[in-house]
């Protein structure tokens, strides 16, 4: 669930709820809260990397090429 | 227990007559049977296989034909690798369903060419999603060292197996850090080579982007010689790399002259326990390195990962996780179902992220051949714990026991994680950490290190 210390600026609970009827992809409601809270995390995890400025002209490798 | 510190002692002992490769199979069934109730490494144990295969190498070396460079060595690989006659569990119950595999994955094959015997697959993380091989479907496999302990994951039945002193050597997989990670945990050398380098074909994928196979062994030498044996293209998988194989055996008595070597910082300098920086002190002073590098932006490279894998991890599962999703491991079907609702313009970030951070690793390394950055940020924690303290802050402990090992396979490095040497104390390993295709440089610097006594893989004393 939702840490009341740490505010999002969506309702994760409504997305799961409206993002898994989108994909066809039904969450077992004793799973419901465990998925919210990997969901939070993951968003908390990925905020650094979306924000991070990339030329326009920077693709990603098609196959990796270390 | 073997009297052979490594696989190559003993593949030259068989050719010497001093054994056989039956006695060698038998009496490493009879350890398997003896000891894995308690170890738990192994899912699946190929006895009749392994009998018949070491009767045909010692006939063949009765007929003086030349069987390779692991001639009657025993291994074992992670349970994702196809292995002909078994089901590919990828420590999952869900693919107990499925027929058994028709042909054995290109490395296995590749390790029974070079002459090695097959004796089992190992336990893992289901899906290899997890740092800590506690799996609901075949149980915990603990760390040899301390049972009470965690091995690490996913591929802590390789490690475990090889520091108990099972096998001398095996295979398994790592995306974020799962050969490195078991490895450090369990005081054994493990290399990830590459990304492109040893080809998946014939193993359960995780994250494609990500995935790379690789060997675990009680000696540098053995990591080499497999490695050496595994090298090559193989049309089969579209990652693997083109090159031809470059042989490292041979350079591992070159030593460290003219390496220029440095410790990472930033990132991989805060976050450690004071016995894991003892351990990168010590062998940074063994090194004589002083000079610290920056890899720029890794923290921001781990969440890259992190996105990524979430995605294409679930991606792959998408049919299963719809269908039957409870019949995941509860360690992972959260974090599946949550992963597939991430949306995609995160994960083509994350990917187009991935090509800048590599370009400026490349350029780093024009001024560095070799870099050393800790395995792990703690010693093998106890099976139950589930936080860890990292800057005075609680965290929790399964994701962060790749806190240093995300950044650096998520561009694809070579690395081998040695196991420092402090005895009494529980095992610490440190990546040395190349540029892309330089696995020669880290063995040679895993090799200096372990000739200097600064790292050992002695067999767990459990």
């Amino acid at each position: 669930m939702t840490d009341p210390d740490k505010p999002y600026p969506f309702d994760t609970a409504t997305y799961v709820e409206q993002m898994s009827a989108f994909l066809r992809l039904p969450i077992p409601p004793e799973l419901r809260d465990g998925v919210i809270d990997n969901l939070e995390r993951i968003w908390d995890i990925a905020q650094p990397v979306i924000e991070f400025p990339l030329p326009d002209d920077l693709e990603a490798a098609p196959t990796f090429e270390p | 227990m073997t009297p052979f510190p490594d696989a190559a002692s003993l593949t030259r002992a068989i050719f010497r007559g001093e054994t056989t490769a039956r006695s060698v199979v038998e009496d490493t069934l009879a350890q398997i049977e003896a000891r894995d109730g308690t170890l738990n490494c192994f899912t699946a144990v190929t006895a009749e296989s392994a009998l018949q295969e070491a009767a045909r190498v010692d006939d063949a070396i009765a007929s003086g034909k030349d069987l390779g460079p692991l001639a009657g060595v025993p291994f074992a690989v992670k349970n994702l690798y196809d292995v002909e006659g078994i089901v590919t569990l990828a420590g999952s119950k869900i693919n107990r369903e499925n027929s058994p595999a028709t042909q054995d994955a290109t490395l296995v094959a590749r390790m029974k060419a070079a002459g090695a015997i097959l004796v089992g697959a190992l336990n893992m993380d289901e899906y290899a999603y997890g740092f800590v091989t506690i799996n609901s479907h075949d149980g915990a496999t603990p760390n040899p060292h301390d049972l009470s302990r965690m091995s690490g994951g996913s591929s802590g039945g390789s490690a475990a197996a090889v520091a108990a002193g099972l096998v001398p050597l095996t295979l398994g997989s790592d995306t974020n850090g799962s050969i490195r990670v078991p490895s450090a945990l369990c005081g054994i050398y493990g290399l990830k080579p590459t990304y492109g380098r040893l080809s998946r074909k014939g193993s359960f994928l995780f994250v494609a982007s990500l995935d790379h196979l690789g060997p675990f062994a009680r000696s540098v030498r053995d990591l080499a010689v497999a490695f050496d044996a595994m090298q090559g293209p193989d049309a089969a998988d579209p990652a693997c790399t083109h090159r031809p194989a470059e042989p490292v055996t041979q350079a591992l008595g070159e030593g460290i002259q003219g390496l220029r070597i440095a410790v990472a910082g930033e990132h991989f300098a805060v976050g450690m326990q004071s016995e894991v920086a003892a351990g990168l002190e010590k062998v940074a002073k063994a090194l004589q390195v002083s000079e610290i590098v920056t890899l720029p932006e890794a923290a921001r490279a781990r969440a890259a990962a992190f996105i990524i894998t979430a995605c294409e991890g679930s991606q792959l599962h998408i049919d299963r996780l719809k269908t039957r999703p409870m019949d995941f491991d509860v360690a992972t079907r959260d974090r599946f179902l949550a992963g597939a609702l991430v949306p995609s313009g995160w994960y083509i970030q994350a990917q187009r992220f991935r090509r800048w951070y590599r370009d400026r690793v490349r350029d780093l390394f024009q001024s560095v051949d070799v870099i050393l950055a800790p395995t792990v940020p703690c010693v093998a924690p106890p099976l139950d714990q589930t936080t860890l303290e990292i800057e005075g802050k609680t965290v929790p402990l399964r994701p962060n026991l790749g806190l240093y090992t995300q950044p650096l396979s998520f561009i694809g490095l070579p690395i081998v994680s040695v196991p420092v040497r402090q005895p009494g104390k529980l095992p610490v390993g440190i990546q040395i950490i190349g540029a892309p295709y330089q696995e020669a440089k880290v063995l040679r610097v895993a090799a200096y290190l372990e000739k200097q006594g600064i790292t050992a893989a002695p067999i767990a004393e459990s």
